[in-house]
């Protein structure tokens, strides 16, 4: 795999080059600091954008014109990442290798920049049809986060943890927010949204890159000068005691979060140790210990997750089960993390950990998205690329797994009541 | 071995019946590092009455015991689990079962040769005791309280509750909390004895390997096992009605937004003359393109504000084709109306037809990318239809506009069952 850059004086490309897949893969990252009150604008602004055009004012046109490029994909998403927002327009398509027109490539390459910069509006106002459809369908998704518990209960959770910070905000924005956008203001959103957004392109594929290169810079005129700094990281304020929160639910299972600050992480901890540390405590499946814990030694719960949001210094532990067996989950939880933290870890523990760490890597080697993902993540904020990483893992000894132990500070223990532990 | 050339796509497939019982293909990709290997058991949640070769009565046994055997399967007779031994490799094992059956799976980068062996040996080595089946009726009925929380899964059963008399598709496949409390191990013996055999299994492997060492692995595997003569098990097979059972019921659950399954069923005997996999393919366009994102009707619907999310689906289930459309909506009524009235009219252009048979060849071409989804689309390919297709393009560039027509007109649109999920709170139903 080739691994290029290419700077133009307002984006960067980043390209791989790779005969391993037919498909190829394009993201156009539009990144920047995340505003709470933002968020909301920038994901329908993201939605609209992808809905229509206006060479093509309706869906079925888009999707038409999607499917005549060979079962193309466009689609586009937001996503907060720690104090950032990441916003991406993803764009899937056939290597021309395997089809006879030659124009292909232009024309493919041609259709996500033709959609960006052509958006469907008029006298400074987005299309007042296209607008109401997807207005309508941010507000549904809103209110269809109640129906999934582990979705809820991350929500309730950190809402109750700090409902100010940004960590705790929904990329959706709240209904309010939503209700207040207008054709014009989403219209005078898109203007600084284009303007002032960091912006990288990232593809992957079996291409001439130079051509590539050539294809977009002929098409995307994105002309602003951006020089600010992202910073990606948010400090969440600890607690001395931790915050024990009990809701109500209609759900048949209790659904349990307990989330941790983690305290002055290194970056080596932060991209590298955190993850070792997870696999061995909870991600590595049925021999990690939570799962043990609470699955093979205790038949608590189906089984258990943990989220490593290390952009917002917190990790979490999500486990559904039966309200009578929370207090005990709560107990063994907090048993391993103490492990954990005195080092009461194995050599058998750390040879599986880094052997199923070395097999992921491998794996993703095999995947156009988690590629392009490494690839953003280390342009952005410097984060390790897989084969970076792979040396790093060999590295990591008990004392850095005991010493990142020490900066887990329990911060809340969230519990979503089932129906029957209604008290 | 046979290599199975698979047309206009530049693919092959290699095929061997090791030891003339069980069937293995494998698809060979020396551009990737990995390999998924999937050994598949065809009993799933909807076997639960069989007889044994020369018995006269049906032996019944209780709804999940597929996916019991499944968790079970994992322990291992020296007292470590399946789970241990592929922590050693850092690969990825997992099974899953289905309505029709089981599949174990090891994604693994390194020693391919002993993880293949040793899916082989756990899957096809018993361990079971009472202590054991008492641990995992536990996790079973979390697993299970899991499901049952979300409300889409209760709308899904209780369609095809709505659709089916006799079929077992209603069914958790996990099984009620009191079916997993009932199992014995007496119960889980029995079934694992009869049915998890070569002669009802099928592997398949896909990745970086090589077919004839993967052959030769396997057949020496089965070699060295002492297996007991196949039981020819036969499965109980209900006579289905072509009608539906209720054309329209109300449940409630916890949404935000009523859901509504709008399903149509044909008897697959309507289409008696026309090829299987041209049949499969022609209602996969025709559903695309009357319901899916080009057609006029979800724009239609989307325009008049009728609708959140709408997705259509098609099945082959046993002797049944079902067309199901999924719609959010909070105007379930009108939607119904507009969905009903649009199954009397189905059609197919000759400009949609060209259109979506271009994006379906580049779609077959894409498929071939990521070994997951080639070893899952090979595992149905053969659950329908015992082999592998290899002339899938030469099938779509086939299929023309006259005998779409002809299909359209042998669909039953009028067989149809609605269910619809309403939010459960009274307030939101006063607003209805």
């Amino acid at each position: 795999m080739e691994y290029q850059k290419y700077e133009m004086d307002t984006y960067t490309i980043y390209t791989i080059k790779t005969n391993k897949f037919k498909n190829c893969h394009m993201e156009i990252t539009f990144y920047d600091n995340a505003k709470k009150e933002e968020l909301g604008l920038r994901n329908f602004l993201v939605d609209m954008l992808c809905h229509s055009s206006k060479k093509y004012p309706r869906r079925k046109d888009l999707v038409i014109q999607l499917e005549e490029l060979y079962q193309s994909y466009f689609y586009g998403i937001s996503s907060k990442v720690g104090n950032m927002v990441v916003s991406s327009f993803v764009y899937d398509f056939l290597n021309p290798e395997f089809v006879s027109e030659s124009t292909y490539l232009e024309e493919a390459l041609k259709f996500p920049f033709e959609i960006l910069e052509n958006p469907n509006c008029s006298e400074n106002a987005f299309d007042e049809r296209s607008f109401k459809i997807i207005k309508k369908r941010i507000l549904t998704d809103i209110d269809s986060i109640k129906e999934n518990p582990t979705n809820y209960a991350f929500r309730r959770a950190l809402f109750n943890m700090d409902k100010d910070s940004i960590t705790a905000a929904s990329v959706l924005g709240t209904k309010e927010e939503i209700l207040k956008i207008t054709p014009s203001s989403l219209y005078e959103y898109y203007e600084k949204f284009y303007k002032k957004s960091l912006c990288n392109i990232y593809i992957i594929g079996d291409l001439d890159m130079e051509q590539v290169v050539e294809i977009i810079r002929k098409n995307f005129h994105n002309n602003c000068l951006k020089n600010h700094q992202v910073q990606p990281f948010v400090e969440n304020k600890t607690r001395r005691k931790e915050l024990v929160v009990k809701e109500k639910s209609p759900f048949s299972q209790s659904n349990l979060v307990l989330g941790f600050n983690l305290e002055k992480l290194t970056k080596e901890e932060m991209f590298t140790t955190l993850y070792f540390f997870d696999e061995i405590l909870c991600a590595g499946g049925l021999k990690a210990k939570v799962y043990n814990a609470l699955r093979e030694e205790n038949q608590l719960c189906y089984s258990v997750s943990s989220i490593n949001s290390k952009y917002d210094h917190m990790y979490y532990i999500y486990v559904g089960l039966d309200h009578k067996n929370v207090a005990l989950a709560i107990k063994l939880i907090k048993k391993c993390i103490k492990e954990m933290a005195q080092g009461k870890i194995s050599e058998e523990e750390m040879n599986l950990a880094r052997r199923q760490l070395e097999t992921s890597l491998e794996v993703v080697t095999d995947n156009q998205n988690s590629l392009i993902n490494n690839y953003t993540f280390h342009s952005i904020v410097g984060a390790p690329l897989y084969d970076e990483l792979k040396e790093s893992y060999k590295k990591i000894t008990i004392k850095d797994l005991k010493n990142l132990g020490k900066k887990l500070k329990l911060n809340f223990i969230y519990e979503l009541q089932s129906k029957e532990g209604e008290e | 071995m046979k290599e199975i050339e698979l047309k206009g796509i530049k693919e092959t497939v290699y095929y061997e019946k090791i030891l003339n019982q069980m069937p293995l293909y494998i698809w060979k990709n020396e551009k990737v590092k990995g390999v998924f290997s999937a050994l598949c058991v065809e009993y799933g949640s909807i076997h639960q009455e069989f007889k044994l070769e020369g018995k006269n009565k049906y032996t019944k046994v209780p709804s999940g015991i597929a996916h019991f055997i499944e968790h079970l399967n994992f322990y291992e007779p020296d007292g470590t689990t399946a789970t241990d031994f592929y922590a050693k490799y850092g690969s990825e094992v997992n099974a899953f079962t289905t309505f029709n059956y089981t599949c174990y799976h090891v994604y693994s980068v390194k020693d391919v040769k002993s993880n293949v062996n040793h899916l082989l040996d756990f899957v096809l080595t018993p361990s079971f005791n009472k202590k054991m089946v008492n641990k995992e009726k536990n996790i079973i009925i979390e697993e299970l309280s899991m499901d049952q929380d979300l409300p889409e899964s209760n709308l899904y059963f209780t369609h095809y509750k709505n659709l089916f008399h006799k079929y077992k598709y209603s069914e958790q496949i996990t099984g009620k909390k009191e079916d997993v409390e009932n199992t014995t191990i007496e119960d889980i013996e029995l079934v694992y004895d009869t049915f998890y055999h070569p002669k009802n299994m099928f592997f398949i492997v896909t990745g970086n390997v090589n077919p004839y060492e993967i052959a030769k692995i396997t057949e020496e595997n089965l070699k060295k096992k002492k297996l007991p003569a196949y039981k020819n098990p036969k499965i109980k097979k209900y006579r289905e009605e072509s009608s539906i059972v209720s054309a329209y019921t109300e449940i409630e659950g916890n949404v935000e937004t009523p859901k509504v399954k709008i399903s149509i069923k044909t008897p697959l005997s309507n289409f008696k003359n026309i090829d299987e996999i041209e049949l499969r393919l022609m209602i996969s366009l025709v559903v695309n393109s009357n319901f899916g994102p080009t057609s006029d009707l979800k724009e239609y619907l989307m325009e008049k504000d009728l609708m959140n999310y709408m997705s259509a689906t098609r099945s082959f289930i046993s002797d049944y084709l079902i067309i199901t459309v999924n719609v959010e909506t909070k105007y379930p009524k009108e939607v119904i109306k507009i969905i009903k009235d649009q199954f009397k009219k189905l059609e197919m252009t000759e400009e949609n037809l060209r259109r979506k048979i271009h994006s379906s060849i580049a779609t077959l071409v894409l498929k071939y990318d990521d070994i997951m989804s080639v070893n899952n689309n090979m595992q149905a390919e053969y659950l329908a239809f015992k082999t592998i297709i290899d002339n899938e393009r030469e099938h779509l560039e086939n299929i023309n506009l006259t005998t779409i027509n002809k299909v359209i007109k042998k669909l039953d649109s009028k067989n149809m069952a609605v269910t619809v999920l309403n939010p459960t709170t009274k307030e939101e139903k006063k607003q209805k």
